[in-house]
């Protein structure tokens, strides 16, 4: 990974983007997604502020 | 995939009630190794990741085992793309006008940019096994933290800047494409980063 996405733009190569490649990113992002389909979110403890906690409520 | 996990975001833990849990979460933090990339192990061990969340730049989130030990993190933020250098390319020229409306409307701005997310930072702590904390897992939790943003303020993409490796193993698995390559942020390696977009309506089933 690189931290450097967070303080810089890109330019991306145009060339790189094909009707084919979108194809593919959607079926394997719907295989992706499919994968966690029987994911137990009960199983996850989320950061409190997305579960309703302030700092006011504690 | 039955491990129980918790995810923290580093942006709360001064209200954090548990202090305790939150001093050993530090320490925790502070020992962290990766030795895949010393960039990765530099931002959670050093004010790195804390200088990046006071100013507003980046938000972290570390992600826990139900003893509390932890296992690895991501950090999420804002980025930007030319969008116009997409308009111009012969494989958006040669889509049917129907798609270029339904992928293009509303996107380019006068300056030709446009903001996407990005994931800077994801990562495993070395020696945590892949089945307790699998990279497909972490960038779930990433990927719906990113969903639960553009629903509250708007955003259609992604975007990665990652290894080869882990582009291919990881990121391509979970529908990102690949749209460029850039040098290393590593002084003294040769090997070449991907450049990777995903739009967010391809996963918006994992809300």
């Amino acid at each position: 990974m690189a931290f450097r996405s967070l303080t810089q733009h890109y330019v991306i190569d145009p060339a790189q983007i094909t009707e084919e490649k979108i194809e593919e990113s959607k079926r394997n992002a719907a295989d992706f997604v499919a994968s966690f389909a029987s994911w137990d979110s009960d199983q996850v403890t989320m950061p409190r502020h997305e579960i309703g906690f302030t700092a006011h409520r504690d | 995939m039955n491990v129980q996990h918790e995810v923290v975001g580093v942006g709360e833990f001064d209200s954090h009630p548990d202090q305790s849990f939150i001093a050993d979460l530090k320490k925790q933090m502070r020992e962290f190794s990766c030795c895949r990339s010393s960039t990765i192990q530099s931002f959670i061990t050093t004010d790195k990741i804390y200088n990046g969340e006071n100013h507003g730049e980046s938000r972290s989130y570390v992600i826990c085992d139900s003893k509390r030990k932890l296992l690895g993190f991501f950090t999420l933020g804002i980025t930007a793309i030319e969008w116009n250098t997409v308009e111009n390319s012969s494989a958006w020229q040669a889509l049917p006008k129907k798609k270029k409306k339904h992928l293009g409307n509303y996107l380019r701005t006068n300056a030709g940019y446009i903001g996407i997310y990005t994931i800077g930072e994801l990562a495993r702590k070395d020696g945590v096994k892949s089945e307790d904390l699998p990279g497909k897992v972490i960038l779930m939790f990433a990927l719906r933290s990113i969903l639960k943003a553009s629903k509250i303020a708007g955003g259609r993409f992604v975007l990665v800047d990652s290894r080869r490796t882990v582009f291919d193993s990881l990121y391509h698995e979970a529908g990102f494409m690949e749209v460029g390559t850039k040098e290393s942020p590593n002084k003294g390696e040769d090997e070449q980063f991907v450049i990777s977009l995903l739009p967010l309506e391809n996963v918006a089933g994992l809300l």
